[in-house]
């Protein structure tokens, strides 16, 4: 009955999976909130300049790097951001030469970060930022773990104050009326801030007005539930170094199934529990009774048994005391009657 | 007691294990200020791919899987009402509340912050968080586990008041204790239902939670048998008539156990495979590791099992139990560092540090000198005196 | 109350679950005693 349980929730969890549009628990539905603003970005405009990279070190006031911004060597290794870096670009292979391709946290729509921490660290704000808390974040690094996009570094090098780090959207700047710092800087505006909803209409205006230019997707439409982070290009997302296999289930989504089996189980467990063992008590008790009736019977058993050996040896020993005695009389009486033989033979022999 | 040593023998601290244990102990102490001083990076391997490596993977995974011949043992003579297993109860809750204090202990070194471990129960509640799950299951399991524990305790400490409270809180505590391993058991393998992606899908599968949970049964019988033989001769002169009459049974009887369940184990594994139609990857490399796994240690176990149940034969049963207990650090290491990032390039996988393998063997032989010490104190392989025939 | 993604739902669904789990357990543990306490004899 439980498994039924578990594996109908399992179920439903992924049959939520396979629906395209917003997050669904069941049959409920929970679409983006309408302040949610997003970045595109355009993979068929990046030069891999990286003053993207240089403007988030400013602006976050990161440590200078060892090889500075303008040092496009750089770029011939494949780089993952880290607790100094909240976004590299990498250079791919394309089919007309080199394409490139920035990475930094994707701000989803239903992070797995968030859904991950077990101390709420993470949050998707109403305008699409996905912001981080130090000041309860105990160091688990399980968002890590999460990420399907590998994003958050932590800072393994701080003995008493590491964090989790990670693109914070620019969220100071944000409010206060400012674009993010990369998306001001891109001098090719690849990068584009706005609305998620309009940021959307403005990719697929732009796959429709240059079908020849675009592989026919807006990456991060779905992906994982949806990011506030989407990318169009013109090579495939996987020739640029993104999953194409991470599917559209949100890590709320893929957690549901097992998270639903808890309550059902702490339910459960004690009534079954405690009804085995009141099984098994009974049936102790019931064995302890048939013990004690089992030696009650052989006690009585051997009481009969005794009784009627007993009453044997006593009709043995009568029979035998009473054949003694019809031996004794069966002897008196031929004593008896053989001297009166005797005479009567002498007195015949007289006369 | 067997008095074959000489005295100057009995007194001397510096036996072979006892050396070996120290230099362990100090080198973990060295270890520990590098952690505590440098961060963790100036002690693991851990990097931004790989945030979790052994302390994880062994410490945490592996300790509380091996934990649990706690719930077992006490499930099966306190609600299974199998009394013949009566005298294995003590040292099994001993081990599994050594194993969870040690645990949350490995932890201590793993997390950044561990100052701010009770938040999660105090300050921010993650409920959407598998791992909440497992911390609050943890706390409160280790908290039974002392209460269950404590008998032995107040016993040796003559507190015959407080001891006969306790004990009437048994049933109740090995209940809670079995709902409470259930959840973190299959807690911890659900943890990784929320990277599809990151694990390989041999290891990968919603049904995760019922593998681990399963596994861990497995685990905590093989534990009690493999233990019992381990410390049988040391621990001899500890050890009182009950004990010792019925550990002969008590190995039979859980491998039997343990036969069926690593029987049940496989099947469930396998539908696992069809469920996900993963049978093509049985032919690559990683399919390879998983077949040894699957075939070497789950359903050769349980067939030795099953072979030394049948004819009798304890050391066959023994073999098994130490085959069992690799076998499921091997399936707990393969899920969180061998089949976990097994999309990246080698160069980019994790392999453990030295600071990392001391700081784990340094666990463990906590665990092993403070087991001896009770164990050659409180009454935990005899009864004491006063209190003989309670049960 | 309005929900925005999963993820704030979860939270707060689950939230609730985990309060009503503590009940569940208090709870279970007074029926337990309550239907097992009474007349012993059975018959």
């Amino acid at each position: 009955m439980l498994r039924r349980t578990f594996l109908g929730l399992l179920g439903a969890a992924g049959a939520s999976a396979a629906l395209p549009t917003a997050a669904v628990a069941g049959t409920k539905k929970f679409g983006p909130h309408p302040d949610t603003q997003a970045v595109l970005f355009d993979a068929t405009r990046c030069i891999g300049c990286r003053k993207c990279e240089l403007a988030c070190n400013e602006v976050n006031q990161l440590p200078a790097p060892e090889k500075k911004f303008d040092d496009l060597s750089v770029l011939d290794t494949k780089r993952r951001t880290d607790e100094k870096t909240y976004t590299v670009v990498n250079k791919y292979k394309g089919t007309n030469g080199p394409v490139f391709r920035k990475s930094q946290c994707n701000h989803c729509l239903e992070p797995a970060c968030a859904s991950a921490c077990f101390v709420k660290a993470f949050k998707k704000e109403p305008n699409g930022v996905v912001s981080y808390d130090a000041s309860v974040c105990v160091g688990c690094r399980y968002c890590m773990v999460a990420c399907p996009f590998e994003i958050p570094a932590y800072e393994y090098d701080e003995p008493i104050t590491p964090r989790v780090v990670k693109c914070t959207l620019c969220a100071p700047r944000l409010a206060e009326g400012k674009l993010p710092g990369c998306v001001e800087r891109c001098p090719k505006e690849a990068l584009t801030f706005g609305p998620r909803d309009e940021i959307i209409k403005i990719a697929r205006a732009r796959i429709t007005q240059y079908p020849d230019r675009y592989v026919d997707h807006v990456y991060g439409e779905h992906e994982m539930g949806g990011t506030s982070w989407m990318y169009i290009s013109g090579e495939s997302f996987s020739d640029i170094g993104m999953r194409e296999d991470l599917g559209t289930a949100s890590a709320p989504e893929l957690t549901a199934g097992a998270l639903a089996a808890v309550p059902m189980v702490v339910g459960l467990w004690p009534v079954l529990l405690g009804g085995i063992w009141a099984v098994s008590q009974r049936k102790d008790k019931i064995a302890n009774e048939e013990r004690v009736m089992a030696v009650k019977d052989a006690l009585a058993k051997a009481a009969d048994e005794a009784e009627k050996t007993l009453h044997e040896q006593l009709n043995k020993a009568e029979m035998a005391s009473n054949r003694r005695i019809e031996v004794e009389v069966k002897k008196a009486v031929e004593e008896a009657l053989a001297p009166k033989e005797e005479e009567a033979e002498n007195t015949e022999e007289e006369s | 007691m067997s008095v074959d040593t000489t005295a100057a023998e009995q007194k001397s601290l510096f036996t072979p294990f006892n050396i070996i244990a120290g230099i362990i102990l100090v080198a973990g102490l060295i270890v520990t200020v590098m952690r505590f001083t440098g961060g963790l990076g100036a002690v693991t391997n851990l990097d931004q791919n790989n945030p979790w490596g052994i302390w994880i993977g062994f410490d945490l995974m592996c300790g509380v899987a091996l934990a649990a011949g706690g719930y077992t043992t006490s499930a099966a003579c306190y609600i299974f009402g199998l009394k013949k297993f009566h005298a294995a109860v003590r040292p099994a809750i001993l081990t599994a509340f050594l194993g969870y204090a040690l645990v949350v202990f490995a932890l201590a070194y793993d997390v950044g912050r561990p100052w701010r471990l009770p938040y999660p129960l105090f300050v921010q509640q993650g409920t959407t968080s598998l791992l909440f799950e497992v911390g609050l299951c943890v706390m409160l399991y280790l908290t039974v586990l002392a209460i269950e524990f404590s008998p032995a305790a107040l016993e040796w400490l003559g507190l015959k008041k407080i001891r006969n409270v306790v004990v009437k809180l048994t049933l109740a505590l090995t209940i809670f204790g079995v709902v409470l391993s259930t959840l973190h058991q299959s807690s911890l393998g659900a943890l990784f239902t929320i990277a599809p992606s990151k694990l390989h899908p041999l290891w990968y599968s919603q049904y995760l939670p019922v593998f681990f949970f399963v596994s861990s049964i497995c685990a905590g019988l093989s534990m009690v048998i493999f233990e019992g033989t381990l410390s049988h001769k040391p621990m001899h002169h500890m050890m009182d008539k009950e004990y010792l009459d019925n550990h002969d049974g008590l190995i039979l009887g859980f491998g039997k156990a343990a036969s069926i369940v690593l029987f049940g184990y496989f099947s469930i594994k396998l539908i696992g495979l069809a469920y996900d139609n993963n049978w093509h990857y049985l032919t690559t490399g990683y399919g390879a590791w998983y077949l040894v796994e699957m075939l070497g240690f789950v359903a050769m176990p349980s067939f030795l099992y099953a072979i030394g149940v049948r004819d009798r034969n304890l050391t066959v049963i023994k073999w098994a139990a130490g085959l069992t207990v690799l076998g499921i650090i091997v399936n707990r290491f393969n899920i969180s560092m061998v089949a976990f990032n097994y999309h990246l390039d080698s160069a980019d996988r994790y392999f453990p540090s030295w600071g990392e393998i001391t700081i784990s063997l340094f666990v463990v032989t906590l665990g092993v000198v403070i087991f001896r010490f009770i164990t050659t104190r409180m009454p935990v392989f005899f009864e004491h005196p006063d209190y003989k025939g309670e049960h | 109350m309005e929900f925005f993604n999963l993820q704030d739902y979860y939270t707060f669904t689950k939230g609730v679950v985990y309060l009503l789990m503590g009940g569940i357990l208090v709870g279970a543990t007074l029926y337990w005693q309550f239907l097992l306490g009474g007349n012993k004899k059975d018959d």
